[in-house]
């Protein structure tokens, strides 16, 4: 039986020990990794983010239907209000408007569709139910915000989207709109009920003072990436030790039986270094704890 | 697991061979065992320090293959240095002439790197090296460690040079004049990577193969289990692992 070639089957046992051997390189390999994007997060520059209200006053009903629109239909008509508003020819116009002067680009300049996701990513538009019995006329509102290096571009484009959503047709760019192209089955949105008579800005975007801190994609993206590589550090060094690990390695590998486990025999001289050596690792962990917590808190709080 | 109990078939066992081991015991040196703290004896002391419990689980799987066998001769060696042997040879020795009341003899034949004398605090003058050169008397050189069944043949001067075959066999007669007087003869060999250690296997009814955790590779165990191969190879004892 060619046993040198063969793994065995790792059992939960042979899990915890992994767990506990490479509890260390685990955790400060992840500490590092995540530490690192934090500190990257930081370095780069801030983004701000401004934020308005538009409210869903009341429940609108078609003129040739008594019905006022359910919740699903209310929903489907915010979000087709909020995909022609970010149609590629109207950010590409507030692109034009707002990013392309900063950047130097000319206005008759094409813009890729990657500039054109990469804008479209920083907007965010959510449409958020109030359960509260008190509204269930008018439950639904719309969270609109924009990030941007620049405080007041932040405050602009907002207010600019808040006005797209509120407007009774949507100022046609031009041409038709690529995406805004009827999908198989679906009225074109032009059909649809319009629910811009009963949207209301209720709070207009603000100036914002600071940047948007934590950068949660960037930090939390960061943790993962950190755990991931922490845990493929760990397991390719345990997939590469073909050592003796456990009683049951003797016996699967060798086919001898084991006949003891004889843990670490310490001189008195021994035990006394490890207990020094112990002292000192956890003075370290909490000086490096406590050096890290301050970098983070100078970049987190005081840096802006 | 290979049992001496299967080699019963093919090879006389020295036990079988030499006879009881109550013959009467010439006269040897009594000396104080004065164990250092540098020393690594946890079987030294009555108290259940760490280890000993293991220790005393390897003694009493020894005395079950003792009890169906005619295991006398056990040596301890390991695949590569550093992997403990002298540890378990001079704690298994120790162990069994406390508990068990056998005879104990422990022989030091790692003429390279001796290291009984030291765990024990004895003179390393007269041993294994000084016997085969000067072909004197083995008793001279067997010290007894005082209030205790345990006999200690230290390994005398280290010096680099291989154990050659004359010298090996040697070596076996004098165990085979020795081993009588004992109910068991632990040997703490080389690793098996010196080129005498296969041979000194030969003078022995079983092998106890010493692994220490996370640091023997698994190639190296199987080129050693194939070096012992034609040896009784009783098991192994994991060494630096929490049991």
């Amino acid at each position: 039986m060619d046993t040198g070639k063969r793994r065995r089957p790792l059992t939960w046992e042979d899990w915890r020990g992994i767990g506990h051997r490479r509890k260390w390189l685990f955790l400060l390999t992840a500490l590092a990794v995540a530490a690192g994007t934090c500190i990257v997060s930081a370095l780069i520059p801030g983004l701000y983010r401004s934020e308005a209200l538009i409210l869903c006053e009341s429940r609108q009903a078609p003129p040739n239907d008594g019905q006022p629109p359910s919740d699903a239909d209310l929903e489907q008509q915010l979000s087709t209000r909020i995909e022609e508003t970010q149609s590629r020819s109207r950010l590409e116009r507030l692109y034009q408007e707002y990013e392309a002067p900063e950047l130097g680009r000319r206005s008759d300049q094409g813009i890729g569709d990657d500039v054109v996701d990469e804008f479209r990513g920083r907007i965010e538009i959510q449409i958020v139910k109030d359960n509260d019995p008190r509204r269930q006329a008018s439950p639904y509102v719309l969270r609109v915000a924009f990030e941007d290096p620049r405080p007041t571009a932040a405050r602009e484009v907002t207010n600019e989207l808040c006005t797209l959503l509120v407007s009774e047709k949507p100022e046609s760019p031009g041409p038709a709109p690529e995406d805004a192209t009827p999908a198989a089955g679906k009225p074109a949105p032009e059909e649809l009920p319009s629910p811009s008579a009963g949207l209301r800005i209720q709070d207009f975007a603000s100036l914002p003072d600071s940047p948007d801190w934590p950068r949660w994609k960037i930090n939390l993206g960061g943790l993962a990436a950190a755990l991931l590589v922490a845990l493929a550090l760990a397991t390719g060094l345990e997939l590469r030790d073909s050592s003796v690990k456990c009683e049951r390695d003797a016996e699967f590998y060798f086919g001898l039986r084991n006949l003891a486990v004889i843990p670490e025999l310490l001189t008195a001289g021994e035990m006394g270094r490890a207990r020094r050596k112990r002292l000192s690792r956890a003075v370290s962990a909490a000086l490096a704890a406590v050096v890290v917590g301050a970098v983070l808190y100078y970049l987190y709080f005081l840096r802006w | 697991m290979s049992d001496p109990m299967d080699a019963n078939g093919t090879r006389q066992s020295s036990a079988q061979s030499e006879g009881a081991s109550q013959l009467p015991m010439p006269a040897v040196a009594s000396v104080p065992l004065r164990v250092k703290p540098e020393s690594r004896l946890c079987t030294f002391d009555e108290g259940g320090a760490a280890g000993a419990d293991q220790f005393r689980l390897l003694l009493g799987r020894l005395m079950e293959v003792q009890a169906r066998t005619a295991l006398k001769r056990l040596l301890i060696t390991s695949a590569v240095n550093g992997e403990g042997k002298t540890n378990v040879a001079t704690n298994l020795a120790l162990l069994a002439a406390r508990e068990s009341r056998q005879k104990v003899l422990l022989v030091d034949a790692d003429i390279r790197q001796p290291g009984v004398h030291g765990v024990f605090g004895l003179e390393n003058g007269q041993g294994v090296v000084d016997l085969l050169r000067s072909g004197r008397e083995p008793w001279k050189a067997i010290r007894k460690a005082e209030g205790l069944n345990l006999y200690v043949l230290t390994a005398g001067a280290a010096h680099d040079e291989p154990l050659t075959t004359a010298r090996i066999l040697t070596l076996k007669a004098m165990l085979d004049q020795v081993a009588a007087a004992f109910e068991l003869v632990v040997i703490d060999s080389p690793a098996l990577e010196v080129a005498e250690a296969p041979m000194l296997a030969q003078l022995a009814d079983a092998v106890l193969l010493v692994l220490r955790a996370f640091k023997t590779g698994r190639d190296l165990v199987l080129k050693a289990k194939d070096v012992l191969q034609g040896n009784t190879l009783l098991g192994t004892v994991i060494t630096r692992l929490d049991p």
